[in-house]
């Protein structure tokens, strides 16, 4: 601030340099100086960044965790087919007419019916 | 001179700046797409989720059952050149023996070959521990590829119906290729990013995932017990009698539902690859239209018996031969001559007596109004055209009433008994069963419904019948076709207390000339059977139809009859049919 200063008159005509108007308070603004807004600034910024960082590892851990489930819902379900198919092929005609037991059983046939 | 030097540094900096700065415009600007796109291509990853083949059921009763299965298998393919050879060796021969497809020495003999196929088939518990070994061991260079193996716990049964899947997963033949759309379901797609271990991570805004739509699972109208019980008695009689091929259908006519469909020899589905005749493949009862003889005149005596000029006792004289436009046939047997009955016409399979029948038709005298009518009611039957039953078929063949100039009238009375139109077994085997059926025609159907999500939805058919004659010439016609029988019932054969009725059939073969084959018991011929069974007194619960053939054979309707006693006396046993007492 220096001594160089304007005053304007009610009517708004400078007769100074320095320029002056009635009602208003004068002396030095005490605040944040703009490396200090800039720190601030930055320092936001990377704590979002951070904290967008430290989701994002969050997420992929989640996705390690789905794939693993993912795998052993696979592995569960190839399990579930192969002893499906082990039990029709354990309960086929195929299967039982090779099997010696049957083999040695006689047809049966209907001794008759009740009317 | 140091202001000239800071000058120099301060030009070399902003230049080397500038440079960057330019470089980077370059790359993040103008390059933006290419590198984009290339770096998409690093960690982005599309992949298809195929669909699973649908599975295909049969019934055992009232129990649904799987017929075709899927099974995850594995095949295994070695880069030579880093694959460590001892160890793998030593790990493949003690849980995969049975899956190797090459030879060791082969394997190895080049090592800059990258890619060796060495099994094929390997299951997932064996897939298993070969893997977790191979860890231990510290091999690499092994890759699994996984792949879904169509399994058939039956064996051989119905492979001729069912068809199977080809190496590109593609179904070929019978069930497999005519619910193809329906069985293979629709591929899915997943486009992710993946990291090195192809982990799918959700960061990005790329990742797309198209579920797979699964394929449906089919439930057929086939009892496998009947099936495999038909296949049975049918491959006893290619070795009691000279036949090579035999089939069989079982329908049951009051809904046009097919029990059995059978075509011996078999080949087994899962080998389909090692069959050396692809004549195996086909399904004769639905893809061979041929000339189905003397079973044929059912269709011509219920056409006159339901335009009211004829019945069983009409009589007629037979002259043991007949001739028209000039041109003559004869009977098979030379023996009742004189005025007989249509019954007995019926009953010793005289081509005079239906020939007669088509006179009957015609007013009097063969003529273009009598073929026209018997044509329209072959249509009505559903002949020469296909049944629209689910499966691949081939229409057959019925001339038209004005077709040709002349020899019409010859061609038609030929008709009567089975010779110049050819037709397929489930044509014959609809027919015949709307006939017994009193008169309600089924179309038929081997599809009895779907299963979803373990729940079985049955097959709604919608306009699937209609009266194709009436319910009189449906009564006549059953005590004509039990008539037939007679001697059946006499022998023993069939069982007291069940009405049973069928015709016979032997068909001339048409040669590579245009003849046909000789009419005696020396010449190549075709042996049917139709025939139907149930309690006395009541519709009929089975239709059954059976075809024995051999190239250069001779195989007449009584094989093909016998074949038909064995199975028409199963089926009361197995469908628990009470006989009138």
């Amino acid at each position: 601030m220096g001594n160089n200063q304007t005053f304007t008159s009610r009517r708004g005509v400078n007769s100074e340099t320095t320029s002056w108007a009635r009602g208003r308070n004068f002396g030095k603004r005490k605040g944040t100086g703009r490396f200090s807004y800039y720190f601030v600034i930055a320092m936001l910024v990377l704590v979002v960044g951070l904290i967008y960082v430290a989701q994002g590892t969050k997420a992929t851990g989640y996705d390690y965790q789905i794939s693993e489930i993912e795998e052993q819902i696979n592995e569960l379900e190839i399990k579930k087919e192969d002893l499906a198919v082990e039990q029709a092929r354990l309960t086929s005609l195929a299967s039982a007419s090779n099997n010696k037991v049957a083999v040695s059983m006689e047809d049966a046939t209907p001794s008759g019916y009740a009317e | 001179m140091e202001r000239k030097r800071v000058g120099f540094l301060k030009f070399c900096l902003f230049a080397a700046i500038f440079t960057i700065v330019a470089r980077l415009f370059y790359i993040q600007i103008i390059q933006h797409d290419f590198y984009v796109a290339k770096a998409s291509d690093e960690h982005v990853h599309e992949n298809v989720i195929e669909a699973v083949r649908g599975k295909i059921y049969a019934m055992d009763g009232n129990e649904i059952v799987p017929i075709v299965l899927n099974e995850t298998v594995y095949t295994v393919i070695f880069d030579p050149m880093i694959v460590n050879e001892e160890k793998s060796k030593e790990i493949f021969e003690k849980y995969a023996k049975d899956n190797l497809v090459a030879e060791w020495d082969d394997v190895f003999a080049d090592k800059n070959r990258r890619y060796y196929v060495v099994a094929k088939g390997v299951k997932y518990e064996d897939a298993k521990k070969i893997v977790d070994e191979l860890i231990e061991e510290n091999v690499v260079g092994i890759t699994f590829d996984k792949k879904t193996k169509r399994v058939y716990p039956e064996g051989q049964m119905a492979s001729g119906l069912l068809g199977f899947v080809n190496e590109d997963g593609d179904g070929q033949y019978g069930v497999e290729g005519s619910f193809d759309k329906e069985l293979s379901g629709i591929d899915g797609s997943l486009k992710a990013v993946r990291d090195v271990n192809g982990v799918v991570l959700s960061i990005g805004d790329e990742n797309i995932e198209t579920p797979a739509v699964d394929g449906e699972d089919v439930v057929l109208t086939i009892d496998r017990n009947i099936q495999t019980k038909v296949e049975k008695i049918l491959n006893d009689y290619i070795e009691k009698t000279p036949a090579t091929n035999a089939s069989a259908i079982v329908m049951d006519p009051r809904t046009g539902e097919v029990l059995a469909m059978a075509n011996v020899p078999t080949y087994d589905p899962a080998k389909y690859s090692e069959v050396e005749d692809a004549r195996l493949f086909k399904n004769y009862v639905v893809d061979e239209p041929y000339e189905a003889a003397s079973v044929c005149k059912t269709f011509t005596f219920t056409t006159a018996i339901d335009l009211g000029v004829m019945n069983a006792n009409t009589t007629y004289y037979n002259e043991g031969s007949m001739m028209v436009d000039g041109l003559t046939f004869q009977n098979a047997y030379q023996g009742l001559r004189g005025t007989i009955t249509m019954q007995q016409a019926f009953d010793y399979s005289l081509n005079t007596g239906s020939a007669t029948a088509l006179k009957l038709i015609s007013g009097g005298e063969f003529n273009e109004v009598g073929r026209a009518r018997l044509y329209d009611h072959l249509i009505k039957f559903g002949l020469g055209q296909a049944t629209n039953i689910e499966l691949y078929e081939e229409p057959g063949f019925i001339p038209k009433p004005n077709e040709y100039d002349w020899t019409m009238n010859f061609t038609y009375a030929n008709m009567t008994f089975g010779q110049g139109m050819n037709l397929t077994m489930v044509q014959i085997a609809s027919a015949v069963s709307g006939i017994i059926n009193n008169g309600e025609y089924y179309q038929p159907t081997i599809l009895a419904g779907k299963m979803q999500n373990g729940k079985f939805i049955k097959n709604e058919r919608e306009k699937n019948t209609k009266q194709i004659v009436s319910v009189s010439t449906s009564e006549q016609m059953r005590e004509m076709l039990w008539g037939t029988r007679s001697s059946k019932r006499n022998n023993g054969v069939d069982k007291p207390g069940y009405f049973i009725g069928g015709k016979t059939g032997t068909g001339q073969v048409v040669q590579a000339d245009g003849s046909y084959s000789e009419a005696s018991g020396e010449g190549e011929m075709i042996g049917s059977y139709i025939g139907f069974g149930g309690r006395d007194g009541e519709l009929p619960e089975y239709f059954i139809m059976t075809k024995l053939w051999g190239k250069g054979q001779y195989l007449g309707g009584g094989e093909a009859n016998q074949a038909f006693d064995d199975i028409s006396n199963y089926l009361i046993d197995y469908l628990k049919i009470r006989p009138k007492v």
